[in-house]
């Protein structure tokens, strides 16, 4: 067993064995470091000031990603290459390209939000060279600006996509080989640390096998996977967690694999990676994840994470649900499988065991020539939770009748949770407006959702029904925007 | 943009004042090197932690901090048990009453998260984990929680704010045309992304405030009252401000607690304002409500408007958010009265906000304006251009420049409103409505007194020197562009120092007047400098130009030589060096003759007492726009979506375009957050904000904002300020939440009067 935990910063290894399990990296940089670049505007992952990339190393190599270091915690760092705003301009002072777009384009005004808008850019200028508007767009989904309006840093983004010298300086290209060594010799000491301070323990299991048998000692410990929920706790709640558990790293529960029937997603998949993998084999669920947080809680927050938080309103259930997905839980002594729409009890209640992790979902591929789609509603298009994200997947025998048809929603009640009235009121029926018509009312049987200030019930409850209504004149072969009014460009 | 090319004025070839310049400050900004309040390296350094209170009203009784403090770093509790010895400072413009003893933690709670206790650590953990141990209970009273209140009653009328002509009741009561509305809008938040707090340090009698501050001189005089010293021993350095929008003008309760904290610990102490915090800590915009009347003739010609509004303040002050403030500027109308109330709820005293007052003034009128034109069935644009405004009405003054006509008709067609159908619900893109709307705004040019410093240095460099504060607007460049146009020299060579209290004196960055007031006492400076330094190099017995003959020389491109003429021609470095000096100083103001003594000094530029508003002289000078906004509608799900912007703006001379039309579009961007996303939520039963934070107070994202084109229109205004600008700042915000309620008009055939125009509204 280890004591400390080894990460690069920039350009220095840092050791430490001196921190709390809640210790984020925000005020570590911060406070202890006077690296005072990276900005704290929310504490809660919402404005992006704080976004710094961290590098790890993975199947496809050394991967740098955006994350929010107000909710990273300390532990989950280990074996990481965090980069800040001030490792980028030249040692001469002269600036980076993604620095100097923004400064000619006028991308930085009060400049509060300006580091994590760098951050988040350099972030898409490392792995994409050629950049669309939409790639843009979602790189840029995680920062908040209150002054500019946004188009100068988009054009900030395109201008430096187009313009990227050949012979260029760029501190993580000049010194690539040399981190990824350093972070393999790191991973090659494969022991589990444990870091203690003032009583509070940050453990950072060795490896999935290790890691059941510490949850099987440790039944009260925090699991931490992205932190993008638990993080809040402690920045908003200001709760002490002890012990907190460490998976971020476990590569073990990272992999997505899949056959002809089945894709099998490991818990500890980030939601970039599922929408890397995913967007091709189920496209709604693809767009559905791009609206999930902006890019750094895409590249922090898990789908295991997000199943086993319980939330009524995760995103990720819902879509899975209809899908028919499985759950499978492991203790050290052995695995369960149950539906996924099972392990919701009831608000804030699952059905997990003491000493049970999530391992792993899989998702039942959907069938040739079948229907399926997800959709989110709410306020705010980006960065903003759901009021309602309903799923459906449907089949239609040879007759054009509903075969097989699975419904699911979120916030519509206090679990995510199938509609099985409307189920029944289209199963066997012709797929059609009068069936669809008729089914909506059941959507009154199955739910009877709260009024919040994200949407009223009464919304909630007819916006439902439009979703069904909308997935028929999708599935119909009706185009979803009917033109009837063709407007000049102006 | 190609009509920006063509149509904007004073953009200048030199490009000097007018020119697009990227701002100074920018390597700064994207490496991380410009340093915040609160990232001041001070040593020694303590923290404290609010502790707020948990209902809306009534009465602190005993404060238990036992645990607190005994709590491991704690070091010392701050409650209402505490006198800190504070005197209550002067509000705005500069009335104060004698020796009242100020309580900023205090006994009485007269809103739900008043800072009540203070906890002072070693460290900022120890600091928030000893803030929960606080154990505060109360005796309870009714708290009136907001305008819908039933105890909260119609409120007071606020004489001053009364404004009329003719007999507008009358008028209303005779029209052919009466519509007849009430519009509302909620509390909203500035949300700057940098959150609020100080660093401060006590030298003896001396302090020193790190804060983000809008007015380095104005705040400096309040603490210099709080703390009964000489305003000289106050120092505020504020050289960043991560945004303010009006919310970093003033020092505010925990400023002092932070203050006092210091003096009694003797030690440096810093407070941050957490996120939640800032919800409270100072006002938003206040909630407001607004009946509109108009009467008109069938034809569209306005003949009576009667305007009552109302909005909420704080039972410790008045801050009247004015609904009638841009109803009698923007139409010629033969009659009007408008009147506006204050009522007193268990609140943060609201605060200036973007455009305070004109804003949901704009929302009011603009959104009856279009109401009218649905009635009388008259396109909106033709409609008011109808009723153009020739003079002020108000005043009966003739405008300094009014350029709205050429607002409305080529903001119209670059838009191509020309291919609108005025029928709602006419226009579609596939499943989803498409809407079209204007809205136009407006902002009084105020004009206030500065003072700046010039230097020129031996190796010819140029030093501008001023208190006033860069908030992202753009002072430090403007500056270098106003000093480099003046004294011929690349405006690389001009070095700003701005942001603190120490420097010579300037107004507050608010109500759009620091560029004009601020740029004026530079242009003046320098302009002596310039003098200065040509009288040497004419004079000076060691200068190459003595036995030229000239009576005066030329500067420019950085070199001083003789008009016209062979003869020597030097940089300003040669000179400086031929001359022997190795600087020159200038400094100067813009007071008005014969004010100038120390008392005005101050009075000018550490209150707001000596401002003058928009018809103090014999013109009527304000900045107006014009808003175009497409929406799209998908009335399935109620969601909105601007699709398209078209803004043309007069402000008068634009000093840097790249600047301003930046201002222009961070106001319409705050619009569009206004109208669709951004409300204060508040729990009736505790007058609590429920969604105190930035994920459920939703401002805008870069998804929610579209191609936003900005267009100047303005011509200089030189009476309006020296360089000929009438302000970019808060007018690009006044008139977009009713460009996009209409829009959305017209796109359904639903009008919200309330704002924000949320799902469930158009389901």
């Amino acid at each position: 067993m280890s004591e400390a935990i080894r990460f690069i910063l920039n350009g220095e290894e840092v050791t430490r064995g001196d921190f709390g399990p809640t210790e984020t990296l925000l005020d570590y940089l911060r406070l202890r470091r006077r690296l005072t670049g990276t900005k704290e505007g929310c504490a809660e992952g919402d404005c992006g000031a704080c976004t710094v990339l961290v590098g790890r190393l993975t199947e496809q190599g050394l991967r740098y990603e955006s994350v929010n270091a107000c909710i990273r915690f300390l532990g989950s760092l280990h074996g990481t290459h965090v980069v800040t705003v001030e490792h980028l301009a030249g040692r001469d002072g002269a600036l980076h390209p993604v620095q100097q777009a923004l400064v000619d384009t006028h991308g930085s005004q009060c400049g509060f939000c300006t580091p994590g808008f760098v951050m988040s850019l350099y972030g898409l200028w490392l792995s994409n060279q050629a950049p669309t508007r939409a790639d843009i767009e979602s790189a840029l989904q995680g920062n908040l600006c209150r002054c500019t309006g946004y188009e100068p840093i988009v054009k900030a983004a395109e201008q430096v996509s187009q313009n990227r010298p050949s012979s260029l300086f760029d501190p993580l290209e000049r010194d690539h080989i040399q981190i990824m060594a350093k972070l393999w010799s790191i991973h090659s000491e494969a022991d589990t640390i444990v870091v203690e301070k003032d009583g509070a323990r940050s453990i950072v299991p060795a490896s999935v096998a290790a890691f059941s048998d510490i949850l099987a000692e440790e039944p009260d410990a925090t699991i931490v996977a992205g932190a993008t929920d638990v993080g809040l706790w402690v920045t908003k709640q200001m709760r002490l967690l002890n012990p907190v558990i460490f998976i971020n790293h476990l590569t073990e529960l990272q992999s997505v694999t899949s056959d002809e029937t089945t894709i099998t997603i490991g818990a500890g998949v980030s939601y970039a990676q599922a929408f890397d993998l995913l967007t091709d084999e189920i496209s709604s669920l693809g767009r559905l994840i791009d609206r999930i947080g902006g890019q750094q809680v895409r590249n922090m927050g898990t789908i295991g994470g997000n199943i086993a938080n319980g939330s009524p309103i995760g995103d990720i259930p819902p879509p899975l649900i209809a899908l028919g997905a499985e759950l499978t839980l492991r203790t050290h002594a052995g695995r369960r499988t149950i539906a996924l729409e099972d392990y919701f009890l009831a608000y804030g209640k699952q059905d997990r065991l003491q000493g049970e992790f999530v391992e792993k979902v899989c998702v039942p591929r959907p069938a040739e020539g079948s229907h399926f789609a997800v959709y989110k509603i709410s306020k705010r298009r980006d960065e903003d939770i759901s009021a309602l994200c309903g799923a459906f997947n449907l089949t239609l025998d040879a007759e054009g009748k509903v075969g097989k048809i699975r419904i699911a929603f979120g916030g519509m009640a206090a679990t995510p949770k199938r509609a099985k009235h409307v189920e029944e009121a289209l199963l066997g029926k012709e797929w059609s407006w009068e069936t669809v018509s008729a089914a909506r009312n059941a959507f009154d049987e199955d739910y009877t959702p709260l009024t919040d200030w994200r949407a009223t019930a009464e919304y909630r409850s007819l916006a439902a029904k439009n979703l069904l209504t909308r997935f028929f004149l999708e599935t119909a072969g009706a185009p979803t925007e009917l033109r009837r009014f063709e407007l000049e460009e102006a | 943009m190609t009509i920006m090319e063509t149509r904007k004025h004073g953009d200048a070839a030199d490009g000097m004042v007018g020119g697009r310049f990227s701002r100074l400050d920018g390597k700064l900004k994207t490496t991380g090197g410009a340093t915040y309040a609160l990232e001041q390296p001070v040593k020694n350094l303590v923290h404290a932690v609010l502790v707020q209170s948990t209902i809306a009203a009534g009465r602190v009784v005993a404060v238990d901090a036992g645990k607190a403090k005994a709590a491991p770093g704690v070091l010392s509790v701050f409650t209402p048990e505490d006198d800190l010895g504070l005197l209550v400072a002067s509000d705005w413009f500069g009335n104060r009453p004698d020796n009242q003893p100020f309580h900023p933690l205090p006994r009485e709670v007269s809103f739900n998260g008043q800072a009540i206790a203070a906890v002072v650590a070693e460290t900022l953990e120890q600091a928030t984990e000893a803030a929960k141990l606080v154990k505060v209970s109360y005796e309870e009273t009714q708290p009136v929680t907001g305008l819908d209140d039933p105890n909260a009653g119609e409120g007071r009328l606020v004489d001053m704010l009364s404004v009329g002509w003719g007999d507008a009741e009358a008028a209303y009561a005779a029209a052919d045309i009466r519509i007849e509305a009430e519009y509302r809008t909620p509390r909203e938040y500035h949300v700057p992304i940098e959150p609020h707090g100080l660093t401060v340090k006590w030298e003896g009698d001396f302090l020193t405030v790190w804060e983000p501050s809008q007015w380095t001189h104005g705040m400096a005089r309040t603490y210099a009252e709080w703390f009964n010293i000489p305003a000289d021993n106050v120092r505020i350095v504020s050289p960043f401000i991560g945004g303010g929008f009006g919310s970093k003008a003033m020092g505010y309760t925990y400023s002092a607690v932070a203050a006092a904290a210091a003096r009694k610990l003797g030690r440096p102490v810093k407070l941050a304002v957490t996120r939640p915090q800032t919800f409270t800590a100072y006002g938003g915009r206040a909630a407001t409500r607004q009946t509109i009347r108009i009467g008109a003739t069938k034809d569209g010609v306005l003949q009576a408007i009667v305007h009552r509004g109302a909005s909420e303040t704080s039972v410790l002050a008045d801050f009247p958010e004015q609904t009638g403030a841009a109803t009698p500027l923007l139409y010629a109308v033969p009659n009007l009265s408008t009147q506006h109330r204050l009522v007193p709820v268990n609140t943060v005293t609201p605060g200036a906000l973007r455009a305070p007052g004109k804003n949901p003034s704009a929302f009011g009128l603009e959104s009856a304006i279009e109401e009218l034109s649905y009635a009388i069935g008259m396109d909106p644009l033709e409609l008011r251009l109808r009723n153009y405004a020739d003079h002020d009405y108000q005043s009966g003054k003739p405008w300094s420049t009014r350029q709205l006509r050429e607002a409305l008709t080529v903001g119209a067609e670059v838009f191509g409103w020309s291919k609108r159908s005025h029928e709602p619900r006419s226009m579609r893109d596939g499943r989803q409505l498409v809407g079209w709307g204007i809205g136009c705004g407006t902002f009084p040019v105020l004009k206030a007194a500065s003072e700046a410093l010039i230097r020129i240095l031996g190796d010819g460099s140029v030093e501008v020197v001023s208190g006033a504060i860069d908030m992202g607007q753009g002072t430090y460049t403007i500056l270098a562009q106003t000093a480099a146009e003046v004294l011929g020299v690349p405006a690389e060579q001009v070095d700003v120092k701005l942001g603190d209290s120490s420097l010579p004196g300037a107004t507050v960055a608010g109500g759009s007047m620091l560029a004009g007031a601020i740029t004026g006492a530079v242009h003046k400076a320098a302009t002596a400098a310039r003098d200065e330094l040509i009288g040497l190099a004419l004079n000076d017995s060691n200068s190459p130009f003595r036995d030229t003959g000239a009576n005066t020389l030329v500067i420019a491109d950085g070199r001083i030589s003789v008009p016209r003429g062979e003869g020597p021609s030097l940089t300003l470095a040669e000179l400086m060096s031929a001359i022997g000096r190795d600087r020159i100083e200038t400094q100067r103001n813009t007071l008005p003759e014969g004010a100038n003594g120390p008392e005005d000094h101050k009075r000018s530029w550490t209150t707001m007492a000596n401002i003058e508003g928009p018809t103090a002289g014999d013109l009527s000078m304000h900045s107006w726009c014009a808003h175009f906004v497409e929406v799209k509608v998908d009335e399935d799900f109620g969601t909105v979506r601007v699709s398209r912007v078209v803004s043309a703006f007069d402000c008068g001379r634009i000093y840097n375009p790249k600047l301003a039309e930046s201002q222009w579009r961070g106001g319409i961007i705050m619009g569009i957050g206004q109208a669709l996303l951004e409300e204060g939520l508040i729990d009736e039963r505790f007058g609590r904000v429920i969604n105190n934070n930035m994920g459920d107070y939703l401002v805008p994202t870069n998804a929610d904002i579209p191609h936003i084109q900005v267009i100047s229109v303005g011509i200089p205004d030189h009476d309006a300020s020296v360089l000929g600008g009438k302000g970019v700042g808060e007018v690009g915000i006044v008139g977009v939440a009713p460009a996009i309620a209409n829009a959305v008009f017209h796109a359904t055939g639903k009008r919200v009067r309330d704002l924000p125009i949320t799902l469930e509204k158009l389901i």
